[in-house]
């Protein structure tokens, strides 16, 4: 597992590395379903878009909102998320499958993806950041 | 201890100009000695941040709730000058109007014999946790009236009583709310949630009323002791949530645009007369109306099962008031000797009203509004009236819970959500949750111990004690 949870008193804030910046955004993308669902999900079905920014730190905060929305709407719990970016695009392709309340329930509701503190760092070749779950 | 601070009062403290660099006014704090650790040195940097944005007025404050939050500080106050002044989503919040509301039952505690089924049953007609849906199928018609309406639209679809939507702030209805401004992704995610309890520290509770501080006033709110009672705890969900992140995008070139200098992102603004302010105040208020509406959505469902299970009838389930914790609100104050048009921050904080104030309803104009403060899972919750005190120091504001002192790992490290459970059952509490880790997350060690809180409120006067309500029965989302 390449991302684990800071203290923080009011959210949930999670430390995520990764050898480059379209793993350290799946990754991301990761703690934020494992935040909000328990369990394993299959991968069912498959979805995907796109969204921009003008640096990466905008780019993440729009991919996670995207995804926040994405599976409250379709209710699906994603498990493979696979992210490539090329000039300020973000395209991400996503597979999972339907909440089901006795297999996911019981997980953590997010609200918003905050900026707080959110600077990607490289260090030893590996990229990392912190990012808050606003809950 | 944190550097820089003066102690202003028994209760008082202030983070002087300079604290950080560019603040207009002093923050102010209030706190007693034995809150005083749980004090955090981020919530209070975020308090003095807060003093740098133009147009504040007199202080940035916070309550003795205070802890670390997005942009303000969870318990945060701020009042902005209409003409000079900003509105940001980082003084509300992402879960706009999150609030709770309180209803008197004709019951007491011996007539609840049934309590594990009558729990049961709002367990099932109550969507509750992640991923719940609403049993309603809103058309787009309808979640536009919701926005616009609020708690009026539920009760012309005949989700209440005509008295319901009188006793909610804004009579649950709040002026300035435009939907336009509300994107197509924040309804989507307002449709499946409609009627949902959500959540994290959202509750649903059976109480009791345990002890009447102030008979005259409970008298005037209907409350009496050993009667049992319902707090119901949540906000806007996904729609308000989206609202926030959506907006939040728009200020940020905003701050840009208007030349406004601030020492953290979180707290993008807009000027208040400027298209960008008013699109998110008008947004907001579409969102605080359908939080308003989603309580009372709960409330029929809540009123549905007391009446099957209880044998009591819909209108003898009376809605005492419904107070928002997470918006800002158009008012006007005594500044300087002057009325003067403001638009108040409440981010985790209560507006509490005075005797013979605007939008009070008529019932308690001579009392002052009803402040509903919840305490978390297993603890009191409290209801207290509004002050002329507050008027005067805290732009009519008192605090609005317990205030977390534990993150949700370190709860779930340390504390066992069964045992809790165990625990709670010994005391008569019953418990409802998807999940146990939900239980050990809101444990009652994981807040401050919300009588302490209420008890300085109090003391200082921004608003007085009124009952205090102990749990029966909890359901946590």
């Amino acid at each position: 597992m390449t991302f684990e949870e800071r203290e923080h008193t009011a959210d949930i804030l999670m430390h995520v590395t990764a050898p480059d910046i379209p793993t350290l955004f799946s990754e991301c993308g990761r703690a934020l379903m494992a935040t909000m669902y328990r369990g394993k999900a299959d991968s069912d079905c498959v979805h995907s878009f796109t969204v921009t920014g003008t640096d990466n730190e905008q780019l993440l905060q729009a991919f996670l909102s995207e995804l926040l929305w994405l599976t409250e709407t379709e209710n699906v719990v994603f498990s493979d998320i696979s992210v490539s970016i090329q000039k300020g695009t973000l395209s991400a392709v996503l597979s999972g499958e339907l909440f089901n309340r006795e297999k996911h329930g019981g997980g953590t509701e997010v609200k918003g993806i905050s900026f707080f503190g959110l600077e990607i760092t490289q260090m030893n070749g590996e990229y990392e950041l912190d990012v808050l779950f606003d809950v | 201890m944190i550097d820089g601070l003066t102690r202003t009062g028994e209760y008082e403290w202030e983070v002087p100009v300079g604290f950080v660099a560019g603040m207009h006014v002093p923050g102010k704090f209030f706190l007693s000695d034995a809150l005083f650790p749980t004090l955090e040195e981020g919530a209070v940097t975020q308090l003095a941040n807060v003093a740098t944005m133009p147009g504040i007025i007199r202080h940035s404050m916070a309550m003795p709730d205070i802890h670390w939050g997005y942009g303000f500080p969870i318990g945060g106050v701020a009042a902005f000058d209409y003409s000079t002044g900003v509105i940001s989503p980082g003084g509300v919040g992402f879960d706009i109007n999150c609030g709770v509301r309180l209803l008197t039952t004709p019951l007491t505690v011996k007539d609840l014999t049934n309590k594990k089924e009558i729990l049961d049953e709002m367990y099932d007609a109550v969507p509750v946790g992640v991923g719940a849906r609403s049993s309603l199928r809103l058309s787009p018609k309808q979640l536009e009236a919701m926005m616009t309406d609020g708690s009026v639209w539920a009760v012309e679809e005949g989700m209440g009583t005509a008295a319901d939507a009188a006793c909610c702030e804004e009579s649950g209805s709040m002026a300035g709310a435009d939907p336009s401004h509300v994107s197509q992704k924040a309804r989507s995610r307002g449709v499946p949630q409609s009627g949902t309890l959500g959540a994290g520290n959202h509750f649903l509770e059976i109480q009791v009323a345990s002890e009447i501080f102030d008979s005259e006033a409970a008298k005037v709110y209907g409350v009496e002791e050993g009667q049992v009672c319902i707090m119901v705890h949540c906000g806007s969900r996904g729609l308000g949530h989206q609202v926030c992140t959506d907006h939040l995008q728009i200020l940020e070139r905003a701050v840009e645009k208007y030349h406004i200098s601030l020492p953290d992102r979180q707290l993008a603004c807009a000027p208040l007369t400027s298209p960008e302010g008013k699109a998110y105040f008008s947004a907001m208020a579409a969102a605080a109306n359908y939080a308003w509406a989603n309580r009372q959505v709960i409330t029929h469902q809540i009123r549905n099962v007391l009446c099957a299970s209880c044998g009591i009838g819909y209108d003898d389930i009376r809605l005492v008031y419904d107070v928002a914790h997470n918006v800002a609100k158009i008012e006007e104050h005594d500044v300087d000797g002057k009325r003067t048009k403001v638009c108040v921050h409440r981010k985790g904080a209560t507006r509490a009203f005075g005797p013979e104030c605007p939008d009070v309803p008529s019932a308690y104009a001579r009392t002052g509004q009803p402040v509903i403060i919840p305490g978390s899972m297993g603890t009191s919750s409290y209801l207290l009236k509004g002050t002329a005190e507050a008027m005067e120091r805290t732009f009519g504001s008192t605090c609005h819970g317990a205030g977390r002192v534990l993150s949700r790992s370190q709860a779930k490290k340390t504390i066992k959500g069964n045992q809790v459970r165990e625990d709670l059952g010994r005391e008569g509490i019953m418990v409802r949750a998807p999940h146990d880790g939900a239980i050990a997350e809101e444990a009652p060690g994981a807040y401050k111990p919300s009588g302490e809180v209420v008890s300085v409120v109090d003391r200082l006067g921004i608003s007085r004690l009124v009952v205090r309500f102990d749990p029966l029965g909890v359901i946590k989302g």
